[in-house]
């Protein structure tokens, strides 16, 4: 893979994002919540990133930093080398048209009150490049690479199964041709046999037009279909980054172990033995000493000197092309 | 032994834009000790059975036309609403999804347990809240004495969900009916309350129904499953047999769609064509019929009943592993071919 050497299509350097929190009592000291800290990866040119964890880790915060509807407090975002923050004017429209997204939910991200072309229509109309009789051209051509009956063109959100609502949103964001598509979780609002359906469309839909992904979602079965990396955030942090075979086959850190093993297979003969962590995700408010998972970690007391508890662990390589952040000694 | 057992279950809506046909025909047997998995997407009427048999559905617009639900020899369909009461929550406690909608907000969870408790039992609220406290820590609540004291809003996700099987465990009931338990939770969450609910009904001789469409709980955890296609049970048998060969088209469909860690990825993920049909516009013979690969003309004359699947003993004798004395049904006229499908290529 020579990835290294050209220019990423996406890159995050450094990527923080933190909000404020409300104080204790007035005159209390001020005080923030880290949604997402030092946050570093690139996706090349028809490349695929899967973003997993568990709810609070900061992955939808990482999507949202990347179509820029989160102004990043720290780091940047670039596109073809180009940073997002620094554009203006028409080099920041040129940007904005290279990325889109697709939110879990299409019944609140489409609009209820027009037909659903319209929706599909508007970033084209926003965009305002092309003539209406090329736009509808347009729209009807994202209708059919997303597989939706033109029969609907006329319908209203209400009108359509969860299934074609998700194919409409996905057409919205495809009508610009956008390089990248981000979605945050597209597949954890719908029923089984459809959801197939949608995963079977994003991976023809990167076939046909070299369509790249950052694909967020906790649903690790699909996200090992689509991707061809991933990155596994806990507590705002990028945790382990690996090519995806080699994330699935021999997990690094004792957190992804733990989400892969938690992971029931809907087969029978699953026999793989269960690491069942105790507690849940700290608070983003009140973040552990040292490495955020130890509280939870079953590997722990492998590492000497408590040494998790008060040293918080570097995103180091630990392979080729994966990184890691834990203190424990890798095992050949 | 059956402790409850819920006989042609029929209820209806009815909806501003007509009558909806939500459950049809359902029965179920459940089992001390045993947990039985209600599986279907949604609107399959697997929540609204569910419901029904403890007359939790608003009436109107449901109408319960007919059924029975026989529990500890009285038809739970035919007692006045205060007899309900005594019934649910004391001896058939539910689960409900979202623990951060069923809990009020306002109150502390010892007031919420205790308020449960106290509807039931004639105990001083002292006494009550010793109930809530032992409940609390047998569900794996740390310090459950000074959680009492928390309100929600403190509690994560789990924790709440731990409270809320606390407050149906608190009165030792016989059946637990647990609906989309885990949905709303973290998968490294998930497995503890599975693990949690796998524990109480060993220790407690618990009957658990859950509901669910997550393929991999059932197939580790319940002993039996009940698929729901369009208000109907199309199939239903023991878990292990129904995974190794399911013998209705839509089970084969719903159990070839799920995505595993192992899947060949050179494969594209099967997928069923189509949409389940239109409540209020349901086809005359088989629902499943217009998204299915196996229909032949009669599956779109009458409904297929609901009948010891045709093809089995085929399937054994190809080399797979099945258990003939095993009480399976299936609600479909072309079982031989589905099963068919399943034998293994040699």
């Amino acid at each position: 893979m020579n990835s290294a050497l050209e220019t990423p299509l996406c890159e995050a350097r450094g990527l923080e994002v933190r909000f404020a929190a409300r104080r204790r009592g007035w005159f209390g000291a001020e005080r923030w919540i880290h949604a997402v800290r030092g946050v570093d990866f690139a996706i090349p040119p028809g490349g695929a990133l899967g973003l997993v964890g568990e709810s609070g880790c900061g992955k939808s915060t990482v999507a949202r930093a990347v179509v820029g509807l989160q102004a990043p407090s720290a780091g940047s975002i670039l596109f073809d080398g180009l940073d997002r923050g620094a554009a203006r004017g028409e080099r920041l429209r040129e940007l904005r048209r290279k990325v889109a997204i697709v939110f879990q939910d299409p019944y609140s991200s489409l609009e209820p009150r027009q037909p659903v072309s319209e929706s599909v229509l508007e970033p084209l109309a926003v965009s305002g490049a092309l003539k209406p009789r090329v736009r509808r051209m347009r729209v009807l051509a994202a209708f059919e690479a997303v597989g939706l009956d033109y029969a609907l063109y006329h319908r209203y959100p209400h009108e359509l199964s969860g299934g074609q609502r998700q194919r409409v949103a996905i057409a919205r964001a495809l009508v610009l041709e956008p390089r990248l598509l981000v979605c945050d979780e597209p597949t954890s609002a719908l029923d089984l046999s459809v959801r197939a359906q949608i995963v079977n469309l994003l991976a023809d839909l990167r076939a046909r037009f070299g369509l790249a992904l950052l694909f967020i979602s906790h649903d690790l079965a699909v996200v090992r279909r689509l991707v061809d990396e991933v990155a596994v955030m806990y507590l705002g942090r990028i945790v382990e980054q690996a090519p995806r075979d080699a994330l699935f086959r021999a997990p690094q850190h004792p957190y992804t172990q733990a989400l892969l093993s938690a992971v029931v297979s809907p087969r029978l003969h699953d026999e793989r033995e269960r690491i069942v962590l105790a507690g849940e995700p700290p608070s983003p408010l009140a973040p552990p000493p040292g490495c955020a998972f130890h509280p939870r970690c079953f590997a722990r007391d492998r590492v000497p000197g408590q040494r998790c508890e008060r040293e918080d662990p570097q995103l180091l390589s630990s392979g080729p092309q994966r990184r890691r952040a834990c203190h424990l000694t890798l095992e050949e | 032994m059956s402790v409850l057992e819920v006989r042609n279950l029929r209820v209806r809506f009815d909806a501003a834009r007509g009558p909806v046909q939500a459950v049809e025909n359902v029965s179920l047997r459940l089992e001390r000790g045993r947990m039985l998995a209600l599986v279907g997407e949604s609107g399959s009427g697997k929540t609204v059975s569910a419901l029904a048999l403890l007359s939790l559905v608003p009436k109107p617009p449901a109408v319960i036309e007919t059924g029975e639900a026989w529990f500890e020899g009285r038809n739970l369909l035919t007692l006045s609403e205060k007899e309900l009461q005594a019934v649910r929550g004391a001896q058939i406690a539910f689960v409900p999804q979202d623990p951060n909608t069923a809990l009020h907000p306002l109150y502390t969870v010892g007031e919420q347990i205790v308020e449960a408790v106290q509807l039931h039992r004639k105990v001083s609220r002292d006494e009550a809240r010793a109930m809530a406290a032992k409940a609390l820590s047998e569900v794996g609540v740390p310090a459950a004495e000074e959680r009492l004291d928390s309100y929600p809003h403190e509690l994560s996700g789990g924790l709440r969900q731990r409270v809320m099987i606390a407050m149906a465990i608190a009165l030792e009931p016989q059946v637990l009916i647990a609906d989309e338990p885990t949905t709303a939770l973290d998968v490294t969450v998930q497995a503890q309350i599975l693990e949690l609910l796998a524990e109480l009904r060993r220790r407690r001789n618990l009957a658990v129904l859950l509901i669910t469409h997550d393929l991999g709980l059932v197939a580790h955890h319940a002993d039996e499953v009940c698929v729901m296609y369009a208000g109907s049970i199309v199939e239903r048998g023991p878990t292990h047999e129904i995974f190794r060969a399911p013998a209705h088209p839509y089970t084969r469909g719903l159990l070839a769609s799920a995505s595993a860690l192992d899947d060949d990825l050179h494969e594209p993920l099967a997928s069923i064509p189509g949409l389940p049909p239109d409540p209020l516009a349901r086809p005359h013979g088989c629902a499943f019929a217009p998204r299915c690969t196996f229909a032949v003309e009669a599956c779109t004359r009458a409904r297929p009943p609901l009948l010891p699947p045709a093809g089995l003993r085929a399937l054994r004798e190809s080399g797979l592993d099945l258990d003939l004395a095993a009480d399976r049904r299936a609600a479909c006229y072309e079982t031989e071919r589905v099963l068919e499908s399943a034998r293994p290529k040699s």
